[in-house]
């Protein structure tokens, strides 16, 4: 069943087109959120109230974008609502010229002892240390595979703001990476 | 990949890599479970809640109408009621309190657990 029939669906009140979108999404908006706020349990009560507005505002969806951008605008906004009120971040989406600082990340796994998913491993840490505006827009990027219209779109970032916060994030994950784990420069050679 | 290139070296198409799996740990599968709860749940409360407030509003309009009543036929005079409200107020206030609680607790507590239980209608697949 294509996005057309399931929002036609369910604005009929087929809760069995709701649960179709539901598990056809639940993975884009779990992702997202679980990486804003860092905590399983407050991920599931976000998603949840995402999943709830969709289900109340569907008539609002006019069809402008797709319905993936759509759901996470929702699941965007409702995480920075939910952080804001929580006082836990201070929510601000800007072009800051700066490198990002990434908070303190343990790691003491010796060099010769490292696997590849070990590397993986620390990556993913280092993402979760990232500042807010950077985690959320490398996981929408590389995660969701959205474009840089559409995170545009989802955030209210301009799209220069979105590419530069994807550049110097990524590039701030090297930097930690690096820093960590030296020996990785020279076991991985560059090619750019 | 959608329109935008990515070409990195080797350490950075690690991190490409990395960055496009997804983090360990489940996704919970009963998202929709519990939001089709809530959905179904929250017209229920308000229901009751609106059916509440309205009774309330009637029983104070009531008692309103029979206290202006008693003062404007001259049954009772301000002092005299002031002086009723203050010789029993230890009693009054504390049975004012329980008759309100019991009053929301049946309305608004009971009624709701009640009609939780209550099979719903059929929103079946609506082709």
């Amino acid at each position: 069943m294509n996005d057309e029939d399931l929002i036609l669906q369910i604005r009929r009140g087929n809760t069995t087109a709701f649960r179709h979108l539901v598990d056809k999404y639940s993975n884009m908006v779990w992702f997202l959120v679980l990486r804003m706020v860092r905590q399983r349990e407050d991920a599931e009560d976000i998603s949840q109230e995402v999943f709830y507005k969709v289900y109340h505002d569907i008539n609002k969806f006019r069809g402008d974008s797709k319905l993936s951008t759509w759901i996470g605008s929702v699941a965007f906004h409702t995480t920075t609502d939910y952080l804001r009120k929580r006082g836990r971040a201070k929510i601000i989406f800007t072009d800051d010229e700066t490198m990002p600082q990434v908070a303190a990340v343990d790691f003491d796994t010796p060099y010769q002892m490292l696997k590849k998913e070990d590397v993986k491993g620390l990556i993913h840490r280092i993402i979760d240390n990232l500042p807010l505006q950077y985690r959320t827009v490398i996981t929408l990027y590389h995660l969701e595979q959205f474009s840089y219209a559409e995170i545009s779109e989802i955030t209210g970032m301009p799209e220069g703001t979105v590419k530069s916060n994807i550049s110097r994030g990524r590039s701030a994950i090297k930097q930690k990476l690096l820093s960590l784990v030296p020996e990785l420069e020279h076991d991985y050679s560059n090619n750019d | 990949m959608k329109g935008e290139e990515r070409i990195y070296g080797n350490l950075d198409q690690m991190i490409d890599d990395a960055l496009g799996e997804v983090p360990a740990g489940h996704v919970p599968n009963d998202i929709a479970s519990k939001v089709l709860v809530r959905i179904d749940q929250v017209p229920v409360i308000r229901e009751l809640a609106f059916e509440s407030t309205l009774k309330l509003s009637l029983v104070i309009g009531v008692f309103v109408v029979l206290v202006t009543s008693l003062l404007l036929f001259g049954i009772a005079d301000v002092n005299t009621l002031e002086a009723f409200i203050e010789k029993n107020r230890m009693i009054l206030f504390p049975a004012l309190f329980m008759i309100l609680f019991t009053w929301l607790f049946n309305d608004i507590v009971l009624k709701y657990l009640f009609r939780k239980s209550e099979p719903k209608g059929s929103r079946s697949w609506q082709a």
